[in-house]
């Protein structure tokens, strides 16, 4: 006797056991959906999952849609929904935890920014805020960079814009950081 | 008064009129910034986004300078000094992450033991310095200028040091010593999108949009922030909310430094003037003659 | 002495026997020094059971009992009844659990009858060296003190003055009718408020068995049930209320207004003045901290116009005692400071924003406004918003209180029927669950009140309106709606000073700071101080149904403790072996229930047998070795353990 597709469980339901474990998502099971977060949050009107929804996905163990939902990506990191939520749940953290599970998912202007930046702080110890911006800005193209280069010049010209990066002398030790890190890494995944 | 101070990577380039202000203005009140040796990136909300263990550890490695120089931290960006505040309480606590983060750290040979607090220079200029010593300095008052002090998110949250996180007065408090005219906005606490401007460019320029026209509908004829990025997004977008959203914002921007070194009566030059995109005429009359 | 002791070993159906084989333990339990008798029987506590250890104890002249069965909390009372109709000291019973202890949560039976074994072993090695024990009884005042005229004390007080008892009611405002008196309508019935419980109010005034003290607070209480000594300051009226007549001219010509407490502050009264028109007793006071006349020694426009000649500016504070058998604590709630807590409300900044009371006090027709609702600028509002859970379910404050979600209901029913404006009811969860309730909700929904579920975020001010944020969760939109006034339904939390009431009648508070019933399920009226008793919203939030209810038990309670005129003290109770005190008091300091106390002429500390629970902490505490608990002596314990472990 088959199952009607439409009744199935959750597909991964130790998912929000996984959340749990990340700083600031430790009470994500006593969400009671309230929607506090949402009506705080500044890009909730511009999420297509507002972030409460985001909480729903993880509670029903569906890994799929929480980690494949744009949502994720809006978040501005403004803290408004961690000082409220009534239960004590910083959904600020819980999207830097989906984030990270999902990092290698997907190829976006996000994702790509986020790596850029990253990748220059292992490599340099501080960010090149200009190369990072070029990543950001090219990433849509020439139209894009035409859009931006009167700002980048605008930088340039008030001093505000290095055009090279500058190595710290411990840059090394703070590779070897982010290295070790990565080793430890909670991939929140099959692993 | 002294403090390890860490700039934080914006200060360095982006947004080197806070550098410049910042450090003028605390000299002149006294305190002491020894900018740590060879800080690193605090990660800012990229780190996190791709391991959040990786942004504690990160903060961390500051922390740990500071504290080998047995200094506590003044931070002028807020994001780093969220970072480092939470870098601080996560690196040690009793708790799994803790536990990652100082393994992390020992293998570069670091250890962070909470010595060092972390103190962002509005928190240091109200509850250290006194707003009462910041008065008794002023020598050029910004009587009648109607400021719209620009909280913005991570100055309050998740924890901050002020009174009330809802409804900071801190900065108010402070420009009214300076002889401003604060005025109160709706916009105070609320984003202004940060990153997201790279990132979800359309919709961060309406949350920009709507804090300029709250401001100007407040009375404000300048903004006054904290932030590098709050700044770099009011005033170096501003042109681009107009174009995109057919808007005619014309609504200057300044540090919150950059004011206090006017009233103070500092030389302009130590305080990186002119460097925003956004001119402000407005505070013609309050550099008259001083000006080189 | 010899031990002759008498086993059974019960199967209580299957409940025992399905795991433990009884007749093995019964066979075993006959091997044991000193046992008598080992019987096994399907139902010990049945009448036949029992009557079985009433013909052992005569046919062998058994001594001792031992009945291994259920958890002595279900029938230790029952078989020390079957000892004590068959002339043995109840006392020399002892029971060994092999329900609850083994059966129930032992998965083999090998091992389940290993258990049940060694509980007998261990019952049958202690219960020889039971000692015959007293219950005492010392007579009891039947008079019982109320703590709080409001709904919960005055339902205590009548009840128990309806069956002859004399019941002192102390209320600290200057009238009884706590927080019910302030609400317009009460829900599900709409009924108004003040028309079902002013009766009441009179009642209790005009009761011979209930003497009624009002701007009356309980100083000091000592003793202990059955004899409480209870010491209450009056505050003085400064008025004659027997040469009173009500006539209300010192408080028409009175020229000093002051805010109102009674209307939450949002209108005035009088410095002499009646809280409200039907306020018992309806006789003025003076609050003498905003006269004119104590202030300067002006004025006495009251003094003069009086035809009674009733004012009397020098009346004296009275203190007064009283001696009680029982006490209800009703003290009731109050709401908490939803300024400080939730600032992002807007509460005490924003013109418009108010509590659930003071909506009451503006609805209500003897209120500040005589009953228009108004919201910003003193206008008619257009629309309005009510929020639930304000400072419940929340991270600092995690209890539901209950009674809001039906309050919120109300409120929205209340505004719609008056004004006709637009109203948004912001919620989380819709909590209808008492009778009625749940039909009320469709009702107010029937009326067009927009219910939107989400905790609303902020609410700020734009021009003239406040906007009210939060998402639409059922729809999953953020709505940002604009209002003209905004009714919070706050917490009901305990009162401001509910720690220093706690600390002076000896009782306990839980983490939300309540009164502590004695069992969360199934006594929720007793405190663990003998003899105090809790009722209404003091003990936990509730509405009136819940409140009444609870505060008749309340009064069935002390009829049961006092009817007999007689408090029994049980046998097993700590006892001080006076000579062996060094008088270190060590066991004050730990005793719950303040049952010791240190007597400096003799030296040694005494026991007030009354208060004492049995507990054991000062017998643990004690380094002389002078206290032990009556029934659980040492040797007894020991005696009991190395029965168990010798298997």
């Amino acid at each position: 006797m088959t199952v009607d597709a439409h009744y199935t469980g959750p597909t991964d339901p130790g998912f929000a056991h996984k959340v749990a474990s990340y700083p600031g998502a430790e009470a994500v099971l006593h969400c009671m959906q309230c929607g506090v977060c949402s009506g705080s949050c500044p890009m909730s009107e511009f999420m297509p999952d507002p972030p409460r929804r985001l909480m729903a996905h993880i509670l029903a163990g569906d890994r799929e849609r929480a980690l494949a939902s744009e949502s994720l990506w809006y978040c501005t990191s403004c803290f408004t929904c961690a000082v409220r939520c009534p239960q004590g749940i910083s959904p600020t953290d819980v999207m830097f935890a989906l984030r990270s599970m999902a990092m290698d998912q997907k190829k976006s202007l996000s994702t790509k920014f986020y790596k850029a930046f990253t990748g220059n702080v292992a490599t340099y110890g501080r960010v090149f805020e200009a190369g990072v911006a070029m990543t950001a800005a090219t990433h849509g193209g020439l139209k894009s960079m035409l859009r931006n280069a009167p700002l980048g010049l605008g930088l340039l010209r008030r001093g505000r814009m290095s055009l090279l990066p500058h190595r710290i002398s411990g840059a090394g030790e703070v590779a070897a950081l982010v290295k070790a890190v990565a080793n430890r890494r909670v991939t929140g995944g099959k692993a | 008064m002294n403090f390890a101070y860490y700039p934080g990577c914006s200060l360095t380039t982006s947004a080197k009129d806070y550098d410049l202000s910042a450090r003028a203005v605390m000299t002149a009140l006294g305190v002491g910034l020894e900018e740590i040796t060879d800080w690193n990136c605090c990660g800012a909300s990229a780190a996190p986004s791709v391991d959040p263990f990786l942004g504690v550890a990160l903060s961390a490695r500051n922390l740990a300078l500071a504290e080998a120089n047995q200094r506590d931290v003044a931070v002028a960006c807020p994001s780093c000094y969220t970072n480092l505040r939470r870098a601080r309480a996560a690196a040690t606590a009793a708790t799994e992450v803790g536990m990652r983060a100082r393994e992390s750290l020992q293998e570069g040979g670091y250890r962070v033991s909470g010595e060092s607090k972390v103190r962002h220079l509005v928190d240091i200029i109200v509850h250290e310095v006194g707003l009462g010593a910041v008065r008794s300095r002023v020598k050029r008052p910004l009587t009648g200028l109607m400021v719209a002090p620009y909280y913005g998110c991570q100055l309050s949250r998740p924890d901050g040091s002020f009174a009330n996180p809802e409804i900071p007065r801190e900065m108010d408090e402070l420009l009214r010593a300076l002889g401003a005219e604060p005025v109160w906005w709706n916009g105070r606490t609320k984003c202004c999108g940060a990153s997201a401007m790279l990132t979800q460019e359309s919709s961060a320029l309406h949350l920009v949009d709507r804090l300029l026209t709250n401001a100007s509908e407040s009375g404000a004829q300048i903004i006054a922030t904290a932030c590098s990025l709050c700044h770099m997004n009011l005033d170096a977008y501003q042109g681009r909310v107009n174009g995109d959203l057919g808007t005619a914002h014309r609504m200057p921007v300044i540090y919150f430094t950059q004011l206090m070194g006017i009233a103070l009566g500092l030389e302009p030059s130590r305080l990186g003037l002119g460097k925003a995109f956004v001119p402000a005429p407005v505070l013609d009359p309050y550099l008259e003659g001083v000006r080189a | 002495m010899t031990a002759r002791i008498g086993v059974y070993i019960c199967h209580c159906g299957t409940n025992i026997s399905a795991k433990v084989d009884c007749e093995a333990v019964t066979r075993y339990a006959a091997t044991l020094a000193g046992v008598v008798v080992s019987r096994a029987y399907k139902y010990m506590c049945s009448d036949p059971g029992q009557d079985m250890i009433k013909d052992d104890i005569k046919e062998h002249g058994l001594n001792r009992v031992v009945v291994a069965s259920c958890s002595p909390r279900m029938h230790e009372v029952t078989f020390r009844r079957a000892l004590a109709e068959a002339g043995l000291n109840p006392y020399l019973l002892e029971m060994a659990n092999i329900r609850e202890g083994v059966s129930w949560v032992t998965k083999d039976k090998l091992e389940a009858t290993i258990k049940a074994r060694a509980l007998v072993r261990g019952a049958v090695e202690r219960v020889a060296l039971h000692a015959e024990l007293e219950d005492s009884y010392v007579p009891a005042s039947k008079d019982v003190l109320v703590v709080g005229g409001g709904i919960a004390g005055i339902t205590a007080a009548l009840k128990l003055a309806h069956s002859g008892i004399k019941v002192t009611l102390v209320e600290r405002d200057p009238s009884i009718g706590g927080q019910m008196a302030r609400f317009d309508k009460t829900f599900p019935t709409l009924d108004c408020s003040a028309c079902i419980l002013t009766p009441k109010m009179v009642e209790v005034a005009q009761h011979p068995n209930i003497e009624l003290l009002t701007l009356a607070e309980v100083s000091k209480v000592d003793g202990f049930i059955g004899n409480f000594d209870v010491t209450i300051k009056v505050k003085p009226r400064s008025v004659d209320v027997d040469l009173c007549t009500g006539c209300g001219t010192c408080w028409e010509k009175c020229p000093k207004k002051v805010a109102s407490e009674f209307d939450m502050n949002l209108g005035q009264r009088k410095a002499i003045y009646v809280p409200f028109p039907q306020a018992v007793p309806n006789k003025p006071v003076i609050d003498r901290a905003n006269c004119t006349y104590y202030a300067t020694g002006k004025c006495k426009a009251c003094e003069i116009l009086c035809p009674a000649k009733a004012i009397r500016f020098d009346q004296e504070e009275q203190v007064v005692t009283r001696r009680v058998g029982a006490i209800i604590m009703a003290t009731g709630y109050e709401l908490p400071d939803v300024g400080q807590e939730i600032p992002q409300y807007g509460y005490g900044r924003f013109d418009g924003v108010m509590t659930g009371l003071e909506f009451e006090r503006l609805a209500n027709a003897s209120g500040p406004t005589e009953g228009k609702i108004v919201g910003r600028g003193g206008k008619e509002p257009k629309a309005v918003a009510v929020l639930h859970c304000v400072g419940s379910r929340d991270e600092s404050r995690p209890q539901c209180s209950r009674i809001c979600c039906m309050a919120s209901l109300k409120t929205s029913h209340l505004v719609k029927e008056r004004t006709g404006a637009e109203v948004y009811e912001f919620y989380i969860d819709m909590r209808s669950f008492g009778k009625g309730y749940e039909e009320f909700y469709n009702k107010v929904r029937d009326e067009g009140i927009r219910m939107i579920r989400g905790k609303v975020a902020d609410i700020e001010e734009v021009g003239d309106r406040l906007v009210v944020k939060s998402e639409d969760t059922l729809r999953g939109v953020t709505v940002a709606i604009p209002v003209d006034m905004v009714v919070l339904s706050t917490a009901l939390v305990p009162r401001k000073d509910a720690g220093e009431v706690a600390a002076c009648f000896g009782i306990t508070r839980g983490a939300e700071g309540f009164f502590t019933e004695e069992h969360p399920k199934l006594e929720p009226l007793k405190t663990a101080t003998e003899g105090i008793f809790l009722a209404g919203a003091c003990q936990g939030p509730k509405d009136i149904p819940d409140t009444v209810a609870q505060a008749t038990g309340a009064a069935t309670e002390v009829f049961v403790k006092l009817s007999t005129g007689m408090v029994k003290i049980p046998a097993t109770i700590a006892a001080v072996d006076e000579p062996r005190c060094s008088g270190c008091q060590t066991c004050l300091t730990v005793c719950p229930y303040g049952a010791l106390a240190y007597d400096a002429a003799a030296k040694v500390v005494r026991l007030t047998k009354a208060k004492c629970h049995g507990c054991g902490t000062c017998v643990a505490s004690c380094p002389s070795g002078a206290l032990h608990l009556l029934g659980f002596e040492s040797h007894q314990i020991l005696a009991q353990i190395e029965g168990v472990c010798a298997l």
